[in-house]
């Protein structure tokens, strides 16, 4: 850490989510070591600021924001502190990014065993946000993988949390509200090749699309994007790892992204072609062109480096600049198997009633979760995306409620990483009010100071009594 | 209610005037605004009509240190800082043929020196932003030195002097910086010389509402931009001997 006093102006940053509609500016501290973080909870301690956890600021809204807050960032602690080969058990200091991950351990054959679509999350945030993957169903949430957390709590010590302690349930999950995670020991699975078999199939309607996840329920992963201009409809994936070993797959190289999209356009400019197609008719024949290129080889099956089927959100870098000046709103929920069948269509009715159609749905089928701070259950998750005016007043709001009280009717989940407007009321009902209530009264017997906070936790009443 | 463009103001001289109106205008349309002012019982009106919008921070602009010991506290208290209006001015009255240092230092101090340390402060943090919006009072006084106010004319031309420096280092990193050039408004600074067509507060305050967040020397009606405009350009062998106070 520099000598700079902690609220001096150089350390200024504005942070924001990825919507980019929750800016707030912090005095950013970059730690390097465990010690640091503590002595940074002293002095926001004496000069009576909260702190808020900042990854890489992937969350959609204001889960690593906090107007006038000191933020601690662990981009500088980012490395690989153990490393077992044979079990493939990694000890990571927790600013190292999901890439950074893969990237170390594929060439001795090893794989994240959750990832989310993007590798750009420090483990640290990903574990606070408890991601999962394409795979939720049998393989569950990043946490469920983690033998070791290491959290500096509020008073500066340095505690070491193992899955048997409930209280690692709450740091998994917790948005950065418990303590400061900086080591994480997970466990990565083996692999003998980095492809993936992927088969796709274009769907017509809704009972395609259960059908399918439900026969898919031996595949390695499944996912479905659903057309937002004729819902139901939608490709269908589902990916098996390659049993043989293909040494030469399992090298980073082999799995870095093209720069070029199509061998011509730079990546890094693509936002700005797709800025131009971000309106109804270039968004739906996006999506039709989409379902029907996939109907035309019905069945086909791809080989895919794990880079390309996972990470769709890295091939277009700043994508979400595409919407400006609007901006990119999800909306991530799960529901129960039964209730899906139902909801899905209906969310879709109320996106049409208001006129306001998603330009992308991806479907994804999951097993409950079992953070303090559940956000799946056993059934089906929609994450949609819609383009959403800086203004107060947008129309998108009055379908946002609907939607939102759509999903609570039905018991539904909402995923706070995703999140920009869910009320305390909304947040009690989505977790569950008895495990709502059982995280914040870990969160009060580790930090009754409240000084590790967020917006994120104050919007929706995780911490301020 | 639509929340204001800018959430999170900072009105620097709000005990009256100008500055009061602004404070007021800002609080109404939905605002969290810092209002410093000398005069902690002025500012009590508009707490109490506005309790939870409106922080009262007393501290008088003189005290050249408080805004960068305080700056930070302030901004943790509004929860932001979006834009910073530097209002505080004074003319107290100076004959035709008087030359008094102490109501020159006076002016000196409250209209230019208070106000480079409180936009030094702001500027400091809205350039490590990279964002932020800085409007200082600056007159039509400032234009010309006059007969009548020689030290008045020369601080507000100061102000206005620093105010350009501070728009070219700061309008490539994302920062407007606005001159206003109010002309006569009725306010309490000006009551005493009895003005015939100065422009009422609160429309001088909605007009200069309208120019912040913008870059550039802004005057509050085309009439004085023309007319000033002319009085710029007189050669200074002719201004002295126009018949003007």
């Amino acid at each position: 850490m520099s000598a700079a006093p902690l609220l001096d102006s150089s350390r200024l940053r504005t942070l924001d989510g990825f919507s980019q509609m929750t800016p707030g500016a912090s005095y950013v501290t970059e730690p390097t070591r465990a010690e640091e973080i503590a002595e940074i909870i002293h002095r926001a301690a004496r000069a009576r600021r909260p702190i808020v956890m900042r990854g890489n600021g992937r969350s959609y809204g204001d889960a690593s924001v906090l107007p006038e807050s000191v933020a601690i960032s662990l981009a500088r602690m980012r490395e690989v502190r153990n490393w077992n080969a044979h079990t493939g058990e990694i000890t990571v200091a927790a600013g190292a990014s999901l890439g950074e991950i893969w990237r170390f351990a594929l060439p001795d054959g090893f794989w994240l065993p959750v990832v989310s679509g993007t590798m750009r999350p420090q483990i640290g945030g990903a574990i606070g946000a408890n991601i999962h993957g394409k795979n939720n169903w049998h393989a569950g949430t990043i946490g469920e993988h983690v033998t070791s957390l290491r959290i500096i709590d509020a008073t500066g010590q340095d505690r070491t949390l193992t899955p048997a302690d409930p209280d690692f349930w709450a740091v998994v999950g917790g948005y950065g509200l418990i303590g400061v995670l900086h080591e994480v020991t997970l466990r990565l699975r083996p692999v003998s090749s980095g492809n993936l078999l992927v088969t796709s199939r274009a769907l017509s309607d809704w009972d395609a699309q259960f059908d399918a996840f439900e026969a898919a329920s031996g595949a390695d992963y499944a996912v479905s994007w659903i057309d937002g201009f004729r819902p139901g409809r939608g490709v269908f994936q589902s990916a098996q790892y390659v049993p043989s070993a293909e040494p030469a797959s399992l090298r980073p190289e082999y799995q870095e992204l093209p720069d070029r999209i199509l061998g011509v356009l730079p990546k890094a400019k693509a936002w700005r072609v797709l800025r131009h197609l971000t309106h109804r008719p270039g968004m739906r024949l996006g999506a039709a062109a989409k379902y029907h290129a996939a109907r035309l080889r019905p069945g086909e099956t791809a080989m895919m480096p794990f880079t390309a089927f996972h990470f769709p959100l890295d091939y277009l870098p700043d994508w979400e600049r595409a919407y400006a000046p609007r901006r990119l709103v999800q909306v991530q929920a799960a529901v129960s198997r039964t209730a899906a069948p139902a909801v899905f269509p209906r969310l879709f009715d109320l996106c049409r009633a208001h006129g306001i159609p998603p330009y992308l749905v991806v479907m994804k089928r999951h097993r409950p979760d079992v953070a303090v701070l559940p956000y799946l259950c056993d059934g089906y998750s929609l994450a949609m995306d819609f383009a959403v005016s800086l203004a107060p007043e947008d129309p998108f709001w009055t379908l946002y409620r609907k939607l939102v009280q759509t999903f609570l009717d039905q018991e539904g989940r909402f995923y706070f990483a995703k999140d920009l407007r869910l009320t305390s009321d909304d947040a009690r009902h989505s977790v569950g009010i008895p495990r709502f209530e059982a995280f914040r009264a870990i969160k009060q017997r580790w930090d009754p100071e409240q000084v590790f906070d967020s917006a994120l936790g104050r919007r929706i009443g995780l911490t301020m009594a | 209610m639509v929340p204001e463009r800018f959430a999170h103001v900072l009105i620097i001289g709000a005990s009256s005037g100008i500055g009061y109106e602004l404070a007021r205008q800002y609080a109404e349309a939905g605002s969290r605004v810092a209002a410093v002012a000398r005069r902690e019982d002025r500012l009590q009106a508009l707490r109490d009509q506005y309790p939870d919008r409106v922080i009262a921070v007393v501290a008088d602009v003189k005290d050249l240190a408080f805004p960068k010991t305080h700056l930070a506290d302030i901004t943790q208290l509004l929860g932001g800082l979006d834009l910073a209006v530097y209002c505080a001015g004074v003319m107290p009255e100076v004959g035709p043929t008087e030359f008094n240092s102490e109501k020159d230092a006076e002016m000196i101090a409250v209209n230019f020196a208070g106000g480079v340390a409180w936009l030094n402060a702001v500027a400091e943090r809205f350039q490590a932003l990279g964002s932020g919006a800085i409007v200082g009072i600056g007159s039509v006084a400032g234009d010309r030195g006059r007969r009548g106010q020689p030290v008045y004319n020369a601080s507000k031309a100061a102000f206005a002097t620093y105010l350009e420096a501070l728009r070219n280092r700061l309008s490539s990193k994302g920062v407007a910086v606005a001159t206003i050039k109010p002309g006569p408004v009725a306010t309490e600074m000006t009551a005493r010389l009895n003005l015939s067509r100065a422009m009422p507060v609160d429309v001088a305050a909605q007009r200069i509402r309208q120019r912040c967040g913008q870059t550039g020397e802004f005057y509050l009606s085309p009439v004085h931009r023309v007319l000033f405009g002319i009085l710029r350009a007189i050669p200074s062998f002719i201004f002295r001997r126009l018949p003007l106070p």
